[in-house]
């Protein structure tokens, strides 16, 4: 009965409820290029995932012992003195069977590992071209814009009596001035 | 009486001395270049239908200017197709009408700049260059439909400034005349598409 409690106390022990611990962790970065027509691109990503569960067991033990014991034979005869006692043969059958059986009681937990992977932004698109952009009229190297002048006659015109104004304003205050120094 | 002639000279070589200075002054002034920083407008444009980011490429809407019309400067003008004549060097030109540069693209709603110009005189585009925050302008074309504008920069350029010949990017509408002293700096006034309807 020791050995079996000693059997029973190993099996309990191992079969403690364990904790796994580890990290779910996942790193890559995929990078993509072109995305247009014919474009080729190829993405891996390597991810290692673990997973930690903790889990509750019930450890259940049934010892059977059976012992089966069957005296022999004694037998005597002829003698007035003690005969020869001859003792029968004894068998004893002892057999020990025990089941385990683990019930998982926890929570059932499920086992999720996220990988995480950096997105990174598509590359712009690239509008299509016009197969047919709207050209200009006529084609050839341009030098100059147009010359859109208001009125060549009216600036003339302007710039001329401007130029008389100012010259006669000159004089007038040249010889004012002249004539003020004159006068001292 | 000698005196006299000698302070005579005197005068009259101080008077044209001065008159010249003030002459060399003035045009000087006058033909020195004038930094004209661009104009942008405050507003936010409204982005033109995106024709070709779509997986299938839309019908493109285009014509010839027939008319522009801009509503807050009174310009409301009939426009005439107008060549570039490689010999002189000259550009068609009216005092009755606007230009479409046909050196640039027609109006549509695809790609490129589209010039219209005209003179800087009242009645044309004499007005341009006040074209504020918030200006529209439509143009009505041979085929039909009327391209809307809505105005977004007006900056002053070199005559020889010819990089608004050109055929790719977002659909532009440009107006020019000439602008500064003697008309020596060309005004762009530049209009973003912002719809496209029948007439």
């Amino acid at each position: 009965m020791k050995k079996l409690l000693k059997v029973l106390a190993v099996a309990i022990f191992a079969l403690t409820p364990f904790v796994i611990s580890s990290s779910a962790s996942a790193q890559a970065v995929c990078e993509i290029g072109y995305t247009g027509p014919d474009s080729q691109n190829l993405c891996r990503s390597i991810t290692k995932y673990a997973c930690s569960v903790t889990n509750t067991n019930v450890v259940s033990i049934r010892n059977d012992n059976n012992q089966v014991v069957a005296s022999g034979t004694v037998g005597t005869s002829g003698n007035g003195q003690g005969g020869t006692s001859t003792s029968g043969s004894v068998t004893n059958t002892n057999g020990t069977t025990f089941a385990v059986t683990i019930t998982n009681t926890g929570i059932d937990e499920t086992c999720v590992a996220t990988a995480v992977v950096p997105a990174t932004q598509p590359p712009a698109p690239t509008p299509p071209t016009n197969p047919n952009p709207v050209q200009p009229t006529a084609r050839g190297q341009v030098s100059a814009l147009p010359k859109t002048s208001g009125s060549a006659a009216q600036s003339v015109l302007f710039i001329t009596v401007g130029s008389l104004a100012a010259i006669a304003v000159l004089g007038v205050g040249s010889i004012a001035l002249y004539r003020y120094y004159k006068s001292l | 009486m000698k005196k006299r002639s000698a302070l005579n000279n005197r005068l009259t070589y101080g008077a044209f001395a001065a008159m010249n200075l003030c002459v060399v002054g003035m045009f000087a002034t006058i033909l020195s270049p004038i930094p004209v920083p661009e104009r942008k407008d405050s507003l936010v444009a409204i982005a033109p239908k995106r024709l070709l980011g779509g997986a299938e490429i839309e019908k493109i809407n285009l014509g010839i200017p027939t008319r522009v019309v801009v509503p807050s400067v009174g310009i409301d003008l009939p426009v005439k197709v107008g060549s570039y004549n490689t010999v002189d060097q000259t550009w068609t030109l009216d005092t009755q009408s606007a230009f479409y540069a046909d050196r640039s693209v027609p109006v549509n709603d695809s790609n490129g700049s589209t010039l219209i110009y005209g003179h800087a005189r009242g009645g044309l585009f004499g007005k341009l260059p006040e074209i504020s925050s918030g200006a529209t302008a439509q143009v009505f074309t041979d085929s039909g439909k009327v391209f809307s504008y809505t105005f977004t920069s007006s900056r002053q350029v070199q005559p020889e400034d010819t990089s608004i010949f050109v055929d790719s990017g977002a659909p532009v509408l440009a107006l020019q005349t000439c602008s500064g002293p003697f008309d020596i700096y060309r005004t762009l006034v530049s209009f973003n598409l912002e719809k496209v309807t029948p007439v």
